[in-house]
């Protein structure tokens, strides 16, 4: 016998309601005569089951005659009926109706916990006690109330050792009063070998009621914290407060020995403290002494234009050096100042001038040249005093007339000509002559410089010695020509060195 | 594991369709953040061939956040849709010993990777002999109570058959008959096609609550037709 459940019928005739849509659903034309029967058979079973629906409203036995109807309506009970298996697996739809509510089971007893209670005192009293053994702290939870709305809840919670001597304040922690309770008060002592919770009562009748909780409570706890770790991972709580395997991941690596690094590269200017402080001593090692510079690419590095002994000049600078160089050369007043600000005539001789400053000369670096090389003495030089003309000119010209003279002779330090500042012509020195053919006659051996020459023909005694020889004296003519001729008995034998004394002839001009 | 709890919600023009997770995360496992959770869905034709893909929004490259997604319902309309809906919630570690078909994920790169054989322990998820990259995770949901089934992860196949516009058509078409015709309304005509679509539009509902997928889609396509031309 198939018995009838009301949530079974709804659900076969809501599905016989899917199966009536379905098959006009798949008819084309929906007023034929048998779509309008499924169509109007729908409709029914649709109302029979929505009028199910206001069941708050319905007896049972309405109820029962919509769901016999609905069975009627819907077929239901052409549907085959299944065999009662013993080991078939249970429908997850609700079948048969439920019974009544079970009897309310009795309280369970509170985990872990032992019960106290204190009832109507109106004196101080011990509420519970233990041995300290027991436990090395303990909660109590509690209410307390009295026959006048006086009440409230709280919890005290103190701590001992193990042989009771030493115990601890307890802390308690106590909802707001309904009324009032401060006459009943909470302490934890040790007396009497247990600990106690006593209540201490200055006025009323008060009850109290609650639980205590050892501390610990024989718990074994949860164990280690797995160990097991993937290779590289580390724990960390999430945002669940639940350690969570994390593969290390940002700026830094940690290996899977526990030691952290920075990989290269990866410090960058952010990183570092504003207040970092970071000492020079730490930055890489750049050749000793000398200046700090930037380069081209703005990195620091040394200079090598100044020394540091250079760079420790500008101690004590307190101004624009250049403005003070400036200033310097403005103010001069020295040798220098006549060439401060402009140049000289090129390739002049510097000299000084009258005030002592420096100045041009008219003497050309060219013809100050000349001077390169000169080894001769002030001596040497002041042989040339009195010359007016080229010295070529005042050197002794020769004639020879059958003779050769010795020219050296002419050159040397032993004769020479030279006006006076009587405006006289002075001719001294020794005149060495050689007759190189036979006798010859000495009669004109040399001419005098214009300027050098006589206004008229002057007669003067000079001696002619000869090597190997007798001395000869005889006479020298100088002519208005400059020539000088010696007198006709001048002869000198031919290869004998003569030698002409002219010891200061002297004649006006 | 997880109990999957899906949700779909419609705007009140009917033209963007929401699908909710409800699933409830955290508790003894790990909370939303720690997981990947894949959504993908398809329309179907009566015969279970696919008629389109849903285009679901956000995309989302993180799936450890996003908790719901939307599509457009103008595209896709009333009728049979499935969700395939799967949570990943195994990081892979290399100290753990993993059986075929169980997924993890690379808590990197938050890709998903299958085991292809039997207690797979310390290969990498690159050894292509011990793991596949799985590109769409939600389609493991296809393989539930299948003997490839990944028994570490969370996953359900949601089918619906919606009728948010069958619904929405069969009220606005009482409605406007109802103008006029206060309490002897004599247009059997009407009451006709009310009497249809009270059915169609009830059979649609009540497959939806069977599960009855063929049958619903056939009917919601009925009513749009009559909807159409009434």
């Amino acid at each position: 016998m198939l018995e009838i459940i009301e949530s079974s019928v709804v659900y076969q005739a809501n599905t016989k309601l899917v199966e009536l849509a379905y098959a006009v659903a798949q008819e084309r034309n929906y007023k034929k005569p048998s779509v309008q029967v499924k169509v109007q058979e729908g409709f029914r079973i649709y109302k029979l089951l929505q009028a199910l629906q206001y069941e708050a409203y319905l007896t049972l036995t309405q109820r029962q005659k919509i769901v016999y109807c609905l069975i009627d309506e819907a077929g239901i009970n052409d549907f085959p009926v299944a065999p009662v298996l013993g080991s078939i697996t249970p429908p997850t739809i609700s079948v048969g109706i439920p019974g009544r509510p079970g009897i309310q089971g009795q309280r369970g007893e509170d985990g872990g916990a032992t019960d106290f209670s204190l009832i109507n005192s109106g004196t101080d009293s011990v509420v519970d006690s233990f041995p300290p053994t027991d436990a090395l702290a303990a909660r109590w939870d509690y209410v307390v109330y009295d026959g006048s709305g006086n009440q409230r809840a709280g919890s005290v919670i103190a701590s001992w050792t193990s042989d009771g001597m030493s115990i601890t304040s307890p802390a308690e922690y106590t909802t707001t009063d309904l009324g009032d309770t401060s006459p009943i008060q909470f302490t934890v002592d040790f007396f009497g070998g247990v600990i106690r919770l006593n209540a201490v009562i200055t006025s009323g009748f008060w009850t109290v009621k609650g639980s205590r909780y050892f501390m610990p409570n024989n718990g074994s706890g949860t164990g280690t914290i797995n160990t097991s770790l993937q290779d590289g991972y580390i724990f960390i709580g999430n945002a669940s407060n639940i350690a969570t395997a994390v593969l290390p991941s940002g700026d830094i690596t940690v290996s899977n020995t526990g030691v952290f690094s920075i990989p290269a590269g990866t410090i960058v200017n952010a990183d570092i403290n504003a207040s970092a402080g970071i000492i020079f001593s730490k930055m890489a090692v750049l050749t000793a002494s000398k200046i700090a510079v930037t380069d081209g690419s703005g990195f620091i590095t040394t200079s090598s234009a100044a020394t540091l002994t250079e760079l420790s000049y500008l101690s004590g600078v307190t101004s624009n050096i250049q403005t003070q160089l400036d200033s310097k050369v403005g103010s001069i007043t020295g040798a220098i100042s006549t060439v401060v600000s402009v140049d000289l005539t090129p390739s002049r001789v510097i000299v000084s001038n009258p005030s002592g400053k420096i100045a041009i000369s008219g003497v050309t670096t060219t013809e100050l040249s000349v001077l390169s090389g000169i080894t001769s003495s002030t001596t040497e030089l002041n042989y040339s005093t009195g010359v007016t003309a080229s010295l070529n000119d005042s050197l002794i010209s020769y004639t020879t007339s059958g003779v050769t003279y010795q020219n050296t002779a002419v050159a040397g330090a032993n004769f020479g000509i030279k006006k006076t500042s009587r405006n006289t012509v002075k001719i001294a020195g020794i005149l060495t002559l050689r007759a190189s053919g036979g006798y010859s006659n000495l009669t004109t051996y040399t001419t005098l410089p214009v300027g050098y020459r006589p206004s008229y023909q002057i007669y003067k005694s000079v001696i002619i010695t000869q090597v190997g020889g007798s001395a000869i004296r005889t006479a020298v003519v100088i002519n208005t020509n400059g020539t000088i001729q010696f007198d006709g008995n001048a002869d000198a034998q031919s290869g004998f060195v003569c030698s002409a004394h002219f010891d200061g002839l002297e004649f006006d001009l | 594991m997880y109990t999957p709890i899906l949700s779909v919600g419609i705007t009140a023009d009917r033209t963007t369709a929401t699908v909710i997770d409800g699933t409830v995360y955290g508790g003894s496992e790990p909370a939303r953040n720690l997981v990947l959770v894949f959504l993908t869905g398809d329309k179907r034709n009566a015969d279970n061939t696919i008629a389109s893909v849903l285009t679901l929004t956000p995309n989302d490259t993180d799936p450890t956040i996003v908790s719901s997604w939307s599509y457009d319902y103008t595209s896709t309309g009333d009728g049979w849709v499935n969700y395939f809906f799967v949570i990943i919630s195994d990081i892979y570690d290399s100290g753990t010993t993993y059986d075929i078909y169980d997924a993890v994920y690379d808590s990197s790169t938050k890709l998903v990777y299958r085991s292809k054989i039997d207690a797979n322990l310390g290969n990498v998820l690159s050894d292509t002999n011990s793991w596949e990259l799985i590109t769409d995770p939600s389609s493991l949901a296809l393989n539930k109570d299948q003997p490839n089934e990944s028994l570490n992860i969370s996953s359900i196949v949601y089918q619906r058959v919606l009728t948010f516009n069958s619904q929405y058509g069969y009220g606005n078409f009482v409605s406007e008959n109802a103008s006029g015709c206060c309490g002897d309304c004599g247009d059997t005509e009407a009451v006709a096609t009310y009497s249809l679509l009270s059915l169609l539009v009830n059979g649609a509902i009540q497959a939806d609550y069977q599960t009855l997928l063929p049958q619903g889609q056939v009917i919601v396509e009925r009513i749009a037709g009559i909807l159409s031309t009434c």
